[in-house]
């Protein structure tokens, strides 16, 4: 088969904007394609494989070198703080060689917390007036305490809601902190801490009653994520149609035994979600609601990506199940790394014991149609292609029937091959 | 509870509830059975240091006796029918406020660590502490509101008028909300209550006319707060 297109991210969502064409490639799709499609009801599906791993899509996707997974160290042995202490010095020598200016998104979230407390431990009055923070109500919202003593009267601050593009001219970098909830795998993991007992509600009591016995040994290396398999399958069915949840439970198998990297817990099968095959949609986030009317080459001119370091990445491939990432069965043992490094700078300790996650996007909630300079909503985004212009469904629908019919005739003849 | 507040609530042995829910955690943290204003207030005031939702209880559904000596040992069965207003990656600080639906209370074994058996017990302490201010400052200002007329004067201006207004002061519930989000502990959030009363009393200084009466008034709407919310009125205020 020949591939006109050729995609470095992709994305099925449904959305108001969306859902007439993804209706339409329903009606068409090949078993394979109806996965696509299914799972997509459940999140949006921006699924790339970066791992060495078996995997397939419908349609050519290619992998930009620097997203490749690195390959697995065992031998790996420094810990999260010297990671993330180094990561500033090199910041902080980066001000000093060539008075590069920064800028970083403040959300009051661990991300961005974690790197301001490096930023602030390491670099000097001096040099933090090359730091501009960008920030807005819902950033002192998220984390009040931090704000008000670090940040208020101390830093520059400049509205959040301001477009990253508006940078584009300057020499200076943006620091990106989008993947690093992939270090940690966060999301869906706690989906299922939230709703283990609505997830097994249905099963039969035997299996419920297995479940619930080995469930707390999930983020130990005691018990295979094998032995959840209707647990997870529960988690990735849709509308009670457990074959979504099956195919999912299968694919990712697969993926995970030809991957090179050792994936034993139930949390560590969640965290491989993130870290693996959302880890290349969450580094090109910024680009996909930032950079509408730049391209990516000043896009990569301007991106300090934080956490895509073959240190981190190593990292995280050798730190599950031992506390460092989730500590207990509640959302708010989530990235305990992160925390205790806050901690360690501001002791706060509600913000320790407290903090969880909450909704990504809320920094971008206010911004309306006049700070956005009338670009389209980014979830009618389709994909990045490999001239790196990103197609939208404005352009897919009106435009561009060829991708259209692409698209749909890759649905039509996608089988499962797993 | 204060007993005062039986003098200013419908009824205290309500049959629907308010309660304070933590999804981090899967406890609940406070109930409530008087107000759901106050306690919407509560859960921003909380927001700086624990993110909440509020769920409505009825009592013709099958409850539990949930109570605030008790509270943190129940947990929702499940969160999974509330889509987003109590999934975790979509609660945010302004608290989600939701009835039961196809969910119930059950009661879980927490397995908390000392330290955070500690924290939510300082949390626990530190809420009841804000609902009692809450309500206090709320009733006190409701009874005691001619003597606030700058408020007034705002309110008709920029409510009813839709006129902008250049007096960008808080409100008392305002303020008091605005040192509890603030506050790290009660006695901290209760010293600056009284230099807040303090800065208000002064301000009846500035009056030209009937500024003693004015004086007194404040005096009354200030005791009724201590009073309401059973903290010891500071001898320095001089009421």
């Amino acid at each position: 088969m020949t591939y006109p297109y050729n995609f470095y991210y992709h994305n099925i969502q449904y959305n108001a904007l969306t859902n007439q064409f993804w209706e339409k490639a329903k009606t068409v799709a090949a078993p394979g394609g109806q996965f696509m499609l299914g799972l997509a009801k459940l999140e949006a599906n921006r699924y790339i494989n970066r791992s060495h791993g078996e995997w397939s899509y419908p349609w050519k996707v290619s992998l930009l070198e620097k997203y490749i997974m690195p390959k697995y160290d065992s031998t790996f042995k420094k810990n999260f703080s010297e990671i993330t202490d180094a990561r500033a010095i090199e910041v902080k020598n980066e001000i000093k060689k060539n008075n590069t200016k920064f800028i970083i998104g403040f959300s009051g979230g661990l991300d961005s917390t974690l790197i301001l407390t490096a930023l602030l431990k390491h670099c000097s009055k001096k040099e933090l007036k090359n730091l501009t923070v960008l920030a807005n109500t819902v950033s002192f919202a998220e984390n009040p305490y931090f704000y008000k003593k670090y940040i208020e009267n101390k830093l520059t601050v400049v509205d959040s809601n301001t477009l990253l593009e508006n940078y584009i001219n300057t020499t200076d970098k943006i620091i990106q902190t989008w993947n690093a909830e992939c270090l940690v795998g966060s999301r869906n993991w706690l989906d299922l801490v939230s709703n283990f007992y609505g997830y097994i509600k249905d099963l039969p009591p035997t299996t419920r009653s297995y479940l619930q016995n080995i469930w707390k040994k999930s983020i130990t290396n005691e018990v295979h994520y094998s032995k959840f398999k209707d647990l997870i399958i529960s988690q990735y069915s849709v509308h009670g149609d457990k074959r979504i949840g099956e195919l999912y439970y299968y694919k990712m198998d697969k993926n995970i035994k030809s991957s090179g990297v050792p994936i034993y817990s139930l949390y560590d099968f969640h965290w491989w979600n993130l870290f693996n095959i959302k880890f290349i949609n969450l580094s090109l986030k910024s680009f996909v609601f930032d950079s509408y009317n730049i391209t990516y080459d000043q896009y990569e001119k301007k991106n300090f990506d934080w956490f895509l370091t073959n240190d981190y990445q190593q990292w995280s491939m050798t730190n599950n199940n031992n506390g460092e990432k989730v500590q207990s069965l509640t959302s708010t043992t989530m990235k305990m790394c992160f925390k205790k490094y806050i901690y360690e700078f501001d002791k706060n300790d509600w913000y320790f014991y407290f903090k969880t996650k909450v909704a990504s996007y809320e920094i971008f909630k206010n911004r309306d149609k006049t700070n956005s300079q009338g670009r389209p909503d980014p979830r009618i985004n389709f994909g990045i292609n490999k001239d790196f212009n990103n197609l939208n469904f404005e352009n897919l629908s009106l435009n561009d029937k060829n991708l259209q019919n692409y698209i749909l005739n890759a649905m039509g003849s996608y089988n499962i091959d797993w | 509870m204060s007993e005062h507040f039986k003098n200013y609530y419908p009824s205290t042995d309500s049959r629907i509830g308010y309660a304070l829910y933590v999804p981090g955690l899967d406890i609940f943290l406070i109930i409530d059975y008087s107000n759901l204003y106050v306690m919407d207030q509560l859960a921003k005031v909380l927001s700086s240091k624990i993110l909440t939702a509020i769920i409505i209880l009825s009592y013709n559904k099958k409850i539990p006796n949930i109570n605030n000596e008790n509270c943190h040992l129940f947990s929702l069965f499940h969160t999974k029918f509330f889509y987003g207003a109590l999934s975790v990656a979509d609660y945010n600080y302004s608290p989600a406020v939701v009835t039961l639906q196809d969910t119930k209370i059950i009661k879980k074994n927490n397995n908390f660590n000392k330290g955070e058996k500690n924290i939510i017990k300082r949390t626990q302490e530190y809420a009841i502490f804000c609902l009692q201010c809450l309500h206090a400052i709320n009733l006190s200002q409701v009874l005691h509101q001619q003597v606030l007329t700058e408020q007034q004067e705002k309110l008709y201006a920029t409510v009813f008028l839709k006129k902008e207004y250049k007096n960008l002061e808080l409100t008392p519930i305002q303020e008091i909300m605005y040192i509890l989000y603030h506050a790290q502990t009660t006695k901290e959030a209760t010293e600056q209550i009284k230099l807040f009363w303090k800065k208000h009393l002064k301000n009846a200084d500035n009056k030209t006319y009937w500024q003693d009466v004015f004086k007194q008034k404040i005096k009354n709407f200030i005791k009724e707060f201590y009073v309401l919310s059973k903290i010891e009125i500071p001898n320095d205020l001089s009421l």
